[in-house]
């Protein structure tokens, strides 16, 4: 298959994740968001892997699965820390560190 | 259009449907399940890609762990069931997430167009062995493994790539032959359906010969029988005689077999046929090894960091000892 096609799938992809970041304010959407940028680095470091005929492509993509993982239990502890003490996830009524 | 190319169109149909609901949906229940979708359609975008093992990872470890993490997360902040209006911006900010989303995506596909082209078949050089045996792509180290191995493979068939004359494989495969003390004028390498590099037996050893080509057109001039021309510079290794083919693996016998030019195929030693699986764990294990252990540092610190963070030290909220609910 043409190496250009998963990558523009992945250009989409992550365009649709930068709309999603910047356009919710809940703060487990936006993690969503980048979980959708994520994957698309994902396609993009498995189709250049396949063209160019190089395991590295998915080693790669695994340890990205790997932070990913880590990222989104990170991410979630600390969501539900900032929902006991200000009984939302709104990001933009999170701004007591504004100075 | 092969069923390859069907498969993937399908898949990023659903993959780009589901992320822009995912990310216009009030529902976020519904956005979870949209992004699990997704998470879906990727992982079958994996397979076609030919990574089985890390398809089946995404489906493990994204679908299996992450969309149930993000489930948890939904539910423990109290998102309302149904639709929601606070989840989402405001619309002028909304428009301007739209057109930054929009760049970004139309810059990657111009570079990616740009520099690959559309339409271009693929890159790295793609060996192909005689005609009738099966072919695989040989990349330009197993070339130079060929040409150092006693069962030398007798012609390379370099397929070139018809859109593009000087490709840099070209030059990289020249590269190789200069190493291996033999040039060719750069004309040898003519752009068309294949490149031949037969070989000749002389007492010194084994020649590369150049094929007597066409310069006007881009075919050889007799595409069988090309006058050979011996380069003078034979290369000193006893080198078989017999034409062996690359060895392919055959997966459904977990072999690798080799198939002659009279049809005969050649059974190989077993278990000497990685799975995906095995290539990625050979080179993780052996290239990435340190970068593994980092990783796997940084999920060791993400755990701890999870446990301190979801902890609850405000004394309100320390449940009673079992003893003195029993009392």
């Amino acid at each position: 298959m043409d190496t250009v096609y998963p990558l523009t799938l992945s250009a989409l992809l992550f365009g649709i994740g930068v709309y999603g970041i910047l356009a919710r304010k809940n703060a487990v959407m936006i993690l969503a968001s980048v979980e959708l940028m994520l994957n698309a680095c994902n396609i993009n470091f498995v189709a250049f892997g396949a063209a160019w005929n190089e395991i590295s492509g998915q080693v790669f993509a695994l340890f990205v699965i790997a932070v990913a993982a880590a990222e989104v239990g990170i991410g979630l502890a600390i969501v539900l820390l900032i929902y006991r003490n200000h009984v939302n996830v709104n990001v933009d009524e999170i701004d007591s560190m504004k100075w | 259009m092969t069923a390859v190319h069907v498969g993937f169109f399908a898949l990023a149909f659903v993959i780009l449907a589901s992320a822009v609901r995912m990310v216009t949906t009030t529902n976020v229940v519904h956005a979870a399940l949209y992004l699990m979708l997704v998470l879906s359609g990727v992982a079958g975008v994996f397979i076609l890609l030919g990574a089985e093992f890390l398809g089946w990872t995404q489906v493990l470890v994204y679908i299996g762990a992450i969309v149930v993490i993000f489930m948890f997360g939904v539910m423990l902040t109290k998102a309302e069931y149904g639709v929601s209006d606070d989840i989402d911006n405001e619309p002028a900010k909304r428009w301007g997430a739209l057109v930054v989303g929009f760049l970004i995506a139309a810059l990657f596909i111009a570079v990616f167009v740009e520099a690959l082209g559309v339409g271009d078949s693929s890159t790295g050089i793609v060996a192909q062995e005689r005609e009738g045996t099966s072919a695989r792509s040989v990349d330009v180290s197993e070339i130079d493994l060929a040409l150092t191995d006693e069962n030398v493979v007798k012609n390379i068939n370099v397929l070139a790539s018809d859109s593009a004359p000087w490709k840099d494989e070209d030059a990289a495969l020249m590269d190789l032959l200069h190493e291996e003390g033999l040039d060719f004028p750069r004309e040898t390498l003519l752009p068309g359906p294949y490149e031949i590099f037969p070989v000749l037996e002389t007492p010194e050893g084994l020649e590369f010969a150049v094929p007597n080509w066409d310069l006007e057109g881009d075919r050889p001039a007799q595409e069988k029988s090309f006058e050979m021309k011996p380069t003078g510079t034979p290369v000193p290794r006893s080198l078989g005689t017999e034409t062996v083919s690359v060895p392919v693996c055959d997966y459904l016998s977990g072999r690798n077999i080799t198939r002659r030019d009279n049809g005969e195929v050649v059974m190989g030693e077993p278990l000497f046929c990685p799975t995906k699986a095995d290539e990625v764990a050979n080179d993780l294990f052996n290239r990435w090894v340190l970068p593994f252990e980092a990783v796997s540092l940084v999920l060791l610190a993400a755990l701890i960091g999870g446990i301190v963070l979801a902890r609850r030290d405000d004394p309100e909220h320390v449940r009673p000892r079992v003893e003195e609910v029993a009392v």
